[in-house]
């Protein structure tokens, strides 16, 4: 074979390439293949075309999700995350390797709506909103919920039920929104932004009544649940059975297991509120009836005062008491007369026990100078010859001093 | 105080009322006209939140959003 025989036997690369492209096309086989494998080098590119790798452990193959069909996926491709796919074999002709052009993709394990749930749930709660200082208080007693959820649904159903059991006095207004299929988180949104326009909305209900996981899905949308956090008015989030769980569910200000539960948990019970009201009555009562009956008793005790009996009573009192105050007047005199002689006769024979008289009764004599009567109780002061006079019990006797004897040192003058 | 008592109070204002005329009412040196003011206060309050909970109508109404974009309340058929 000679070398230009040989050229014009060649292909072009791209003839190659395009002539391969078309053995994959033909294979019926290769057009809707499922794959398992484990994800590696995930990328989102802004097209919103994902590009990523598949693999076990001895081989793997590149694969591209394009935007048309990376927008229905549920949940977000991991790197490393075990999958299954629904994808066409094609080759690329630009570069001659063959790739998989992923049409759907399903974790394995868990279902992708599941793992959805869990990434949303992860990343709201990292973010903080599900925290409980966030959490708004209910009102105690509201006059007005706005509740979102189905017309149809059996979940406005009961809470009027439940409603005009506990406390009809409250008004319901229910914003009719689609609880499942597309497009029924964007009309929960517009419900729970509605109401916090109004100013008269105490608290709000937003739920529906059990389901699957797909038909519970809008409730955890990552709008609905930022709308939720944001609402100004307390949000009680009452989606399917007790034992469902949402995103609304964590981030609502309070989660009811049930929407009966719901309106019991948004409005008080009457009938305790009327049990108040009979206490309340009843302490009215009792609290006008003691101060009645005390008002009586002092009434009574006025009344019978015998000032008020009769208008000479007064007058009689008053001679009465004058009477009294004579008697007293009479009495206070005599007793001071009484104690004033009490005294005058304690004094008298104080005086007496004194009196210089009845010392010499007990043989003491009174030594006086005669003229002047002065008591002489010195023998110092006498002079040898003076008369004294000596005072007996009896009488006086007239002496002159014929010797001097002073005590210890005896002086005797010489006559 | 006596300005509020025109306006008809809702239920959780009438209750608060309540308790504090309860209390007052209760202390031992109010004078009896004062507490007959309260008596009879308290009663009318008493018959006005039980007229609230005896009211056998609920009210309840569906939204619906009118051909110029504005909501209107309406009265929710019911069922039962």
């Amino acid at each position: 074979m000679t070398e230009q025989a040989k050229e014009v036997r060649a292909v072009t690369v791209s003839q190659l390439n395009r002539y391969v492209a078309g053995l994959f096309s033909r294979n019926q086989a290769l057009q809707n293949i499922m794959v398992r494998g484990e994800l590696s080098n995930v990328k989102r590119y802004s097209s919103g075309h994902w590009y990523f790798n598949l693999k076990d452990p001895y081989a793997q193959v590149s694969g591209v999700m394009f935007k048309s069909y990376a927008d229905r996926l549920k949940f977000k491709p991991q790197e490393g995350q075990e999958v299954l796919v629904t994808a066409q074999v094609s080759l690329y002709e630009r570069n001659g390797s063959y790739q998989l052009n992923v049409r759907s993709m399903e974790p394995l394990g868990k279902g992708s709506l599941y793992l959805a749930y869990e990434q949303i749930k992860k990343a709201l709660a990292q973010e903080g909103l599900f925290d409980p200082e966030h959490k708004n208080k209910l009102p105690t007693f509201p006059k007005t919920i706005g509740v979102v959820t189905s017309v149809s649904g059996a979940v406005i159903r009961d809470i009027i039920h439940v409603s005009k059991r506990r406390f009809p006095g409250a008004k319901i207004i229910l914003y009719p929104a689609q609880v499942q299929g597309q497009g029924s988180a964007e009309t929960l949104i517009r419900g729970i932004r509605y109401f916090n326009t109004r100013s008269d909305i105490d608290v709000l209900i937003v739920g529906r009544g059990g389901g699957s996981i797909e038909d519970l899905w809008s409730f955890n949308d990552e709008k609905l649940a930022r709308e939720a956090f944001n609402s100004r008015i307390p949000l009680i989030s009452a989606v399917g059975h007790e034992t469902d769980f949402t995103i609304l569910d964590f981030v609502a200000d309070l989660r009811a297991p049930t929407p009966s539960a719901a309106a019991e948990l948004a409005l008080p019970d009457q009938v305790a509120l009327r049990n108040g009201l009979d206490s309340v009555q009843k302490r009215l009562a009792r609290g006008l009836e003691n101060k009645l009956s005390a008002a009586t008793y002092r009434l009574d005790r006025l009344a019978s005062s015998p000032y008020l009996k009769s208008p000479y009573v007064r007058l009689e009192q008053r001679s009465q008491t004058l009477d009294l105050l004579e008697e007293r007047l009479k009495r206070s005199l005599l007793t001071r007369l009484e104690r004033s002689k009490n005294r005058f006769s304690r004094n008298a024979g104080l005086l007496d026990s004194l009196s210089p008289l009845k010392v010499l009764g007990r043989g003491y004599s009174m030594v006086q100078e005669p003229d002047s009567g002065k008591t002489l109780s010195k023998a110092g002061a006498l002079a040898l010859g003076q008369e004294i006079d000596v005072l007996m019990q009896d009488g006086k006797v007239t002496c002159q001093v014929r010797n001097l004897k002073l005590e210890d040192t005896i002086h005797t003058t010489q006559d | 105080m006596a300005d509020d008592m025109n306006k008809t109070p809702d239920f959780e204002t009438a209750l608060k009322r309540l308790e504090d005329l309860v209390k007052e009412l209760e202390k031992p040196d109010l004078p009896l006209e004062k507490s007959m003011e309260l008596f009879q206060e308290g009663t009318k309050l008493v018959a006005l939140c039980r007229g609230i909970l005896g009211q056998a109508e609920q009210e309840v109404k569906v939204l619906l959003e009118t051909s110029d974009g504005r909501m209107k309340e309406e009265d929710l058929e019911q069922d039962d």
